[in-house]
């Protein structure tokens, strides 16, 4: 074999892997569950009729869109992904007025400060996901810390009611995924050219007009990744709304927990995964149309892991 | 300006320049990198505040005024053209932050692209221009607030060698059509004589020497100003004999002779004083011979290297010292290596440095 072809062959297999990778994590995954959306649920184990099966001398199909024609007959699932929608929209708004001065701040502090700054951004996320939700619950409680001092400082009567509502759940949603908006606005904010903020002050624009035209214009890119990562694992979570959410707080990835576990109706459960999925991809492909030329390709890097984790829940 | 200095974190950048420009001149800072000019720049573009000192534009103290509302553009180095704006919206962008109607926008945005020859260009992106294109967009934005002064940090940095030469030539025939007052920074010393009316040159954020680029290169006032214009012959000698009128006579033993030099400054060197004595290489010539009786000293031509326009000889004096010699290319045979030759000194031209 020449050297030529082993070089050829290595390449290919370097370049294969991570398809493979996909083939194998995602879409295998991905075509199960599809399956398991056009099957019936049926007392049995696994749960669900045989989508294909071979029937003697050839392969049978009996494939239903029963499933995906229930959640459009009740209400309740349409509630459900259109309040996921407003929840994880309203919670990208605020991590991004939140996480926007932070990540400026963080771009503009002196070099040797950044780092420890990006750190303090990052540590929390190494303990336990599990851990700080329930942290929260300790601080909202009706006993909690923030109620205790509100109390004693006599600025409330009673303590209020903030743990299970949906102000919880913002709170919960915001807290657990800002670093995702921080970091990608970091990166787009520290690789913005000074001087050209400069220029819009010398050329007679006010501090805020020089952000308005210049700096957020041109940190586009990192404002939609950071949306687009807060934004599609917020409508798929489970477990926030059900530590801190009330019992009205009605978000989709509770509904499929419920179908999956309480109802076992696996087709069900299914088929809101694979509708939810579809509604996630228009925000992406949004995102990869409207990419401005320049923009993070790391952002769309990091999307794309946050759109597969999403589509394995 | 007066008495402006400026320090980061306890290391002065800036240290007590007090500097007047008059109106429609163009004024070259000059000097080696680090020297405090582009801090200088950009503070009176407001960009940087002075720890001292106070900037006077017109009259009016401009010192506290931050960059939006001064009377001032910059162009910057890199350009800094905005790349999410066409090379239109780029030129307009200070006419709009100013408000003006939009047929006067525009209007303005026209002429000014007319003056830097862009006009087919206005729909570009600043990514799809070539260096010298964007420098072009970059003077006309900075012109089209008619600022009462322009400021330029290293306006050619950017180009290559070639365009850097042209561009000089055009970029400082249009600022002068336009008639802005202009500060203009630069490491080139060709390119501040080219462009300048004046050069500022500048050392450790201190003044060195201002004055006309033939003021500063002919006479320069020490030996750093010397040796920065571009290349320099330097002797020791010793003043015999200090004159009227501001002319020392200096014995220079490398050259054999004693010399009237002009005095460097108002405190002259007493008598018996030694001095620093400098001669650019082309105010030194080469003869083959017969010119010993005109006062030529005999020398040895140790190496040579033509140039085209002109041959550089180094050059062996008497007493043993080298020199250097630009002799202009006349098509005359050249003075070969090892060979002895005459060398002529043009006294007129010899100055006495301050140390």
């Amino acid at each position: 074999m020449s050297t030529g072809s082993t070089a050829a062959w290595l390449r290919r297999v370097v370049l294969g892997v991570p398809y493979l990778w996909l083939a194998v994590f995602f879409l295998l995954p991905f075509l199960i569950v599809l399956k398991i959306s056009l099957a019936e649920a049926i007392i049995a184990m696994p749960p669900y009729s045989a989508v294909v099966e071979w029937a003697g001398d050839r392969l049978r199909f009996t494939a239903t869109l029963e499933n995906f024609a229930f959640l459009l007959s009740d209400r309740l699932y349409g509630i459900a992904y259109l309040n996921s929608l407003r929840v994880a929209a309203v919670a990208t708004f605020c991590a991004l007025v939140i996480g926007y001065p932070m990540a400026y701040a963080i771009a503009r502090a002196p070099a040797e400060l950044r780092s420890v700054l990006l750190m303090l951004v990052v540590v929390p996320s190494w303990t336990s996901f599990l851990i700080r939700v329930y942290a929260w619950i300790g601080l909202l409680a009706g006993n909690g810390h923030i109620n205790n001092l509100l109390t004693g400082l006599g600025l409330v009567a009673e303590p209020l009611q903030l743990l299970r509502t949906d102000f919880a759940v913002y709170v919960g949603i915001v807290y657990t995924y800002l670093p995702f908006m921080v970091l990608p606005l970091y990166t787009s904010i520290a690789r913005l050219d000074w001087s050209l903020a400069e220029a819009a002050l010398d050329l007679g624009a006010t501090p805020w007009q020089c952000f308005r035209r210049v700096i957020l214009p041109l940190t586009r890119g990192g404002i939609l990744a950071g949306c687009l990562l807060v934004f599609i694992p917020a409508t798929g979570e489970f477990v926030i709304p059900e530590l801190l959410g009330g019992a009205d707080t009605l978000m989709i990835g509770k509904v499929l927990w419920q179908e999956f576990f309480n109802n076992r109706d696996w087709p069900i459960a299914s088929a809101v995964a694979i509708v939810l999925l579809t509604l996630l991809l228009v925000p992406i492909a949004l995102f990869y149309r409207y990419q401005m030329p320049g923009s993070s390709s790391a952002a769309a890097g990091l999307l794309g892991a946050a759109a597969g984790g999403e589509a394995r829940r | 300006m007066a008495g402006v200095a400026r320090s980061f974190g306890g290391v002065p950048a800036v240290r007590d320049v007090s500097l007047d420009l008059a109106r429609g001149e163009i004024l070259a800072l000059l000097g080696p990198s680090g020297c405090g000019k582009s801090t200088l720049l950009r503070m009176v573009a407001g960009l940087e505040m002075p720890d001292r000192g106070a900037v006077f534009l017109d009259g009016e103290d401009i010192t506290r005024l931050p960059p939006y509302r001064r009377p001032v553009n910059l162009m910057f180095q890199s350009y800094a053209l905005f790349p999410h704006l066409t090379v239109a919206e780029n030129v307009a962008f200070g006419l709009r932050q100013a408000r003006r109607p939009p047929a006067e926008v525009e209007a303005r945005v026209t002429e000014m692209l007319a003056l830097v020859r862009m006009e087919s260009f206005r729909q570009r992106r600043p990514a799809q221009l070539s260096g010298g294109q964007q420098q072009r967009v970059a003077l006309a934005r900075s012109l089209a607030r008619s600022p009462k002064l322009l400021l330029l940090d290293e306006p050619m940095g950017a180009l290559d060698r070639k365009l850097r030469a042209e561009m000089q030539f055009e970029l400082a025939g249009i600022l002068r059509r336009v008639g802005v007052t202009c500060m203009l920074v630069t490491h080139d010393p060709e390119e501040a004589m080219v462009m300048a009316d004046r050069v500022a040159l500048m050392r450790d954020g201190e003044l060195a020497q201002v004055g006309t680029p033939a003021e500063v290169y002919d006479s320069p006032r020490d030996r750093f100003a010397a040796e920065f214009l571009g290349p320099v012959n330097l002797f020791g000698g010793t003043v015999v004999a200090g004159g009227g009128g501001g002319v020392l006579t200096v014995r220079v033993p490398d050259l054999g002779a004693e010399h009237p030099v002009p005095a460097p400054g108002p405190e002259q060197p007493g008598e018996g004083a030694s001095v620093t004595v400098a001669i650019r290489p082309e105010r030194l010539q080469l003869a083959a011979g017969d010119a010993a009786a005109r006062g030529a000293l005999a020398v040895e031509v140790a190496g040579r290297a033509f140039l085209g326009t002109h041959t550089v000889y180094r050059v062996r004096l008497p007493g043993g010292a080298l020199a250097t010699v630009q002799q202009p290319e006349d098509g005359s045979p050249p003075f070969e290596a090892g060979r002895p030759a005459y060398l002529t000194v043009d006294g007129a031209a010899l100055r006495v440095l301050a140390d």
